[in-house]
């Protein structure tokens, strides 16, 4: 076969370029450590890292909202304990007015304990949180859920609650929402009145009553009744609160999960396997060498040098 | 004597030629498109000299042209493909590395921008969260129109390089009719005898202009070759040539086209058009780069027709309901300059997930408007309506009502782009961070006294109030459900259906709908209530803390909300990249391919037309031992001449 001189020298020169521009490849993905340089490399799985990278993106933002339910829900619980605390001091007070060994001017004394209690508990109820909304208003934030009209020594007062019904959803999971709070209304209002079957006594009322019962000298055991029921609302209120605490906790260790299994899929996909991609850069290295070194030992050869 | 002399002379002036045609060659070894030559060598006529004939010499009879018109036509082949992949190569790798860079990407302001919604939906009453959710969003806008400026740089581009190579094919052209006419006069002036190395000349423009553009090549009598581009059109014929130029698309201003001028007119020959340069770029110009702005938009229309009709189902934090996030858009249309008719056609959206990222072309047949895809010339029949402003024509997701068009004839058009400005038309209109609406615009209660404190007596419950549009938003009234244990039915006062069966612990939260208005409203009951519980849906108020439509919003992102709902905006977006990089890999599988194919080609073609130097120089050596030799004769003839002079 006749070569003509100049495809001769051209096939060698194309020789070493290819070699090149493999090596320069090989030596661009060693240096960012990616396998898939640009997403022609591997078009397939380019498309289905913009996929995993959103899905890590996504339970990574599942697990800062979980963060985010948490804390409101450890307000809510901490808030609630102090409830629990301070209707168990009321009930306390209620059993011991109940017992007849007491003065009026005793009794007297209670009240006034009681009295601070009561408005413990209210300003309790108008707890604010991080976000400076109270956290016991439903959807209304900004509006202060529990204000006491009139009452006085021995006179009841009216409890209004301003707030709604509203109870917030927080998405902690791709199936998985979590309430971050109860409105003040299920809680403090919703207190099923022992004395009225399918009746409701609220929790400021029941120690309301107790109080100002102190004052007048009458208190009963419906007074008890009462603030055992609002005790019990709101210790059912904390263990609800518990529980969704522990589900977040458990919803945050399955997202890990998923991360960790997705980081580890992500890696699979775009990262460079170095042993391979060292030992194929030697080869490289080695051909590129043997085709210099060819070519100039070849391109000495010419008829003419011994003419 | 004087025969053995001219026999001499004859060997001499032969054997110099040869020589001289050796050194050509040799001195040509690096000329490109430079075929070898070799001298022809014939026995002159031999006389009769009684007994025999007596040989007279030689004769150079020809300088022959070692060239294979086959395999020329092969290389021009090849020529043409691996100039197409490259030019398209080239173009769609760019796009293929714009995509590919994980920060100028269109994925990590998305994610931002719905990571910001979510933090709303942790804290809507938060300013601060609102304000980074509005400052992503611009950023979310600036990148789709930062990639859409790239896409379009590579468009001017792309128009750039059709032009330098229009222009390079009309000078090619030129020059090949001058060589017709130089090697027509010089066959015409040595009788039919092949100036070879203007040949080679012209091969190699031939080549070149194979490089730009596929050429089919007929061979004329007198020498001259008749060159044809597309599907027969002659570029040159002759002496004559044709100018290509290019020229704006008819419908789309920004996108050129290759037409050729023919008796005045010029007509447009894109689509026929293949090969080299020019068909890489057309090609690079009509699939990937229009395809990729469109699929850009698609993604832009998603967002901005999703996320501002979730929007307007929510309240702002001043009790208002959400107006656009997003700067409303409507499917582009353009409109030919020479339509008879007045006006054009009305479009907008209907459904963003059934948006293609075609373009179509509207046109006029003298009785009905008809639809076919612009880059296929498909036909699109009509999906549902009458073109009508009540019932517009629908279809692919768009609508399009024809009544302000006015005296149409018959081939009037129109060109309707869905999606292809929307990435570079997207904005963010909402500038007030108190006007995002995260709060749901209704709330479901149960009925309360004026103290606040329960009436329902039984544990029944409303769950998730929804609107599914905004078509009566604010309700006009509250709307009441009252249950009715012995029907076992909630009876409604204010929306229809006038009564919802309910059993519990049967129907515990299956979804429930009631229309207001024609507007749908989805809730579900759970517990057990009691005769005369009531339950109210309202709009709500002061919902500051409320996070449902922000909520909603947020999960958007990963909702199947574009290609007939199988995707999200990320997987359509990702969709793209992959389109993108399996055509970039396929373009440089191709290029390899061709580019293999070509060396072969001209090994085959080099193998026959090429200067090998050692062959060189051994003929070198050859014809000077023979002209040697032959110089021996004439040395010879002159002893036998003294021999004979001394015999006096």
């Amino acid at each position: 076969m006749r070569i003509s001189t100049s495809q001769f020298q051209r096939t060698s020169l194309n020789s070493i370029l290819d070699q090149q521009s493999k090596l320069n490849d090989t030596q661009q993905q060693l240096s960012t450590g990616k396998r898939i340089l640009t997403p022609s490399d591997d078009p397939t799985a380019s498309a289905l890292l913009v996929d995993i990278n959103q899905s890590i993106q996504v339970y990574q933002q599942y697990s800062q909202n979980a963060s985010k339910a948490e804390s409101r829900l450890q307000l809510e619980e901490s808030t609630l304990s102090a409830v629990a605390n301070t209707l168990q001091r009321v009930r306390e007070l209620a059993v011991l007015a109940n017992n007849d060994t007491y003065s009026q001017q005793d009794l007297q004394g209670i009240a006034v304990e009681a009295r601070a209690l009561q408005e413990e508990l209210l300003g309790l109820a108008n707890t604010k949180d991080a976000d400076n909304d109270f956290l016991f208003s439903g959807f209304k934030g900004q509006i202060r859920p529990f204000e006491q009209l009139g009452g006085g020594l021995g006179v009841p007062a009216t409890f209004n609650y301003n707030g709604d019904q509203g109870q917030r959803l927080v998405r902690i999971g791709p199936e998985r929402q979590v309430a971050d709070s109860d409105s003040g209304y299920e809680i403090f209002n919703k207190v099923p009145d022992p004395a009225v079957p399918g009746g409701y006594i609220s929790a400021f009322e029941a120690v309301d009553r107790f109080a100002a019962a102190l004052e007048t000298g009458t208190v009963t055991g419906i007074d008890i009744e009462n603030i055992d029921a609002a005790l019990n609302r709101a210790l059912q209120f904390q263990a609800g609160v518990g529980s969704r605490l522990n589900a977040i906790t458990s919803q945050r260790s399955v997202n890990e999960d998923y991360i960790h299994q997705m980081t580890t899929t992500r890696s699979d996909l775009e990262d460079l396997d170095f042993a391979d991609a060292v030992s194929r850069m030697n080869l490289q290295m080695t051909g590129l060498n043997a085709a210099q070194q060819t070519f100039t030992k070849v391109q000495g050869l010419s008829l003419f040098n011994y003419l | 004597m004087a025969d053995l002399l001219n026999i001499g002379t004859s060997g001499l002036m032969a054997y110099q030629h040869a020589l001289t045609t050796t050194s050509h060659n040799i001195s040509n070894v690096n000329t490109e498109g430079y075929s070898r030559q070799t001298v022809e060598l014939a026995a002159r006529r031999a006389e009769y000299a009684g007994f025999g004939f007596i040989g007279t010499g030689v004769d150079a009879s020809n300088v022959k042209r070692n060239y294979n018109d086959f395999l020329g036509e092969q290389v021009r082949k090849q020529t043409s493909s691996l100039g197409s992949f490259d030019a398209f190569h080239t173009l769609t790798a760019q796009i293929d590395n714009l995509l590919a860079d994980p920060t100028a990407g269109l994925t990590p302001v998305m994610e931002e921008f719905f990571n910001a919604s979510q933090l709303v939906s942790d804290s809507p009453s938060s300013i601060p969260a609102r304000q980074v959710m509005l400052s992503s969003a611009n950023s979310f806008s600036d990148r789709f129109h930062y990639i859409d400026q790239r896409l379009r740089d590579l468009n001017g581009r792309a128009n750039k390089q059709l032009e330098v190579s229009v222009q390079e094919i009309n000078s090619l052209a030129t020059n090949i009719a001058k060589m017709n006419e130089e090697i027509a006069r010089a066959r015409g002036a040595s009788g039919g005898k092949d100036p070879n190395d203007l040949l080679d000349r012209r091969d190699l423009l031939l080549k070149q202009l194979s490089q730009m553009v596929s050429v089919s090549t007929v061979e004329q009598d007198d020498g001259q070759v008749n060159v044809f581009i597309g599907s027969g059109q002659g570029l040159v014929v002759g002496t004559t040539t044709t100018n290509l130029a290019v020229v704006a698309d008819e419908l789309i201003p920004d996108r050129r086209q290759v037409a050729i001028q023919a008796n005045g007119a010029s007509v447009n020959i894109s689509n026929l058009l293949n090969g080299g340069q020019v068909g890489g770029t057309l090609d690079f110009i009509n699939n990937i780069l229009i395809g990729s702005r469109n699929a850009l938009g698609r993604v832009a229309v998603g967002i901005t027709e999703e996320l501002n009709s979730q929007h307007a189902l929510g309240l702002d934090l001043n009790g208002n309901l959400g107006t656009d996030l997003f700067t409303a858009q409507t499917p582009q249309v353009l409109v030919d300059g020479g339509n008879a008719a007045i006006g054009q056609p009305l479009t907008a959206y209907v459904d963003s997930t059934q948006l293609t990222t075609e373009d179509y072309q509207l046109e006029f047949d003298g009785a009905a408007w008809n639809l076919r895809n612009y880059r296929t010339g498909q036909p699109i029949p009509w999906t549902a309506g009458t073109g009508t402003a009540v019932d517009p024509y629908i279809v692919d997701g768009i609508s399009i009502d024809l009544s302000a068009i006015a005296g149409a004839a018959a081939g009037d058009r129109f060109l309707i782009r869905p999606t292809s400005e929307a990435a570079s038309r997207f904005g963010v209109l909402l500038d007030d961070p108190a006007r995002i609406a995260a709060a749901g615009a209704l709330n479901g209660q149960e009925v309360v006294d004026a103290n606040g404190m329960p009436l329902n007596a039984g544990s029944g419950r409303l769950n998730g109030v929804t609107p599914l549009d905004d078509t009566n938003l604010p309700l006009p009234a509250p709307v009441f459900m009252t249950y009715d244990a012995i029907a076992q039915q909630f009876n409604v006062v204010g929306a229809v259906p006038a009564t919802i069966p309910y059993v519990p612990g049967v129907d515990d939260n299956l979804q429930q709908s009631i229309t207001v208005g024609g507007m749908p409203i989805t809730f579900s009951f759970s517990g057990t209530p009691q005769t005369g519980d009531t339950f109210t849906v309202d709009n709500n108020s002061n919902a500051v803390a409320d996070n449902r439509n922000m909520l909603a919003l947020a999960s958007k992102q990963t909702e199947g909300t574009l290609i007939y709902g199988s995707t999200s905006f990320q997987g359509a977006y990702g969709q793209m990249i992959s389109s993108v990089g399996t055509q970039t890999q396929q373009a440089s599988v191709n290029m390899d391919a061709t580019s293999t194919l070509l060396r072969q080609a001209e090994v085959a073609h080099e193998q026959t037309s090429g200067v090998n130097l050692d062959e060189e120089a051994a003929n070198l050596l050859r014809f000077q031992q023979a002209y040697q030799a032959t110089a021996q004769v004439i040395t010879t003839a002159n002893q036998l001449f003294q021999t004979l002079l001394q015999a006096f």
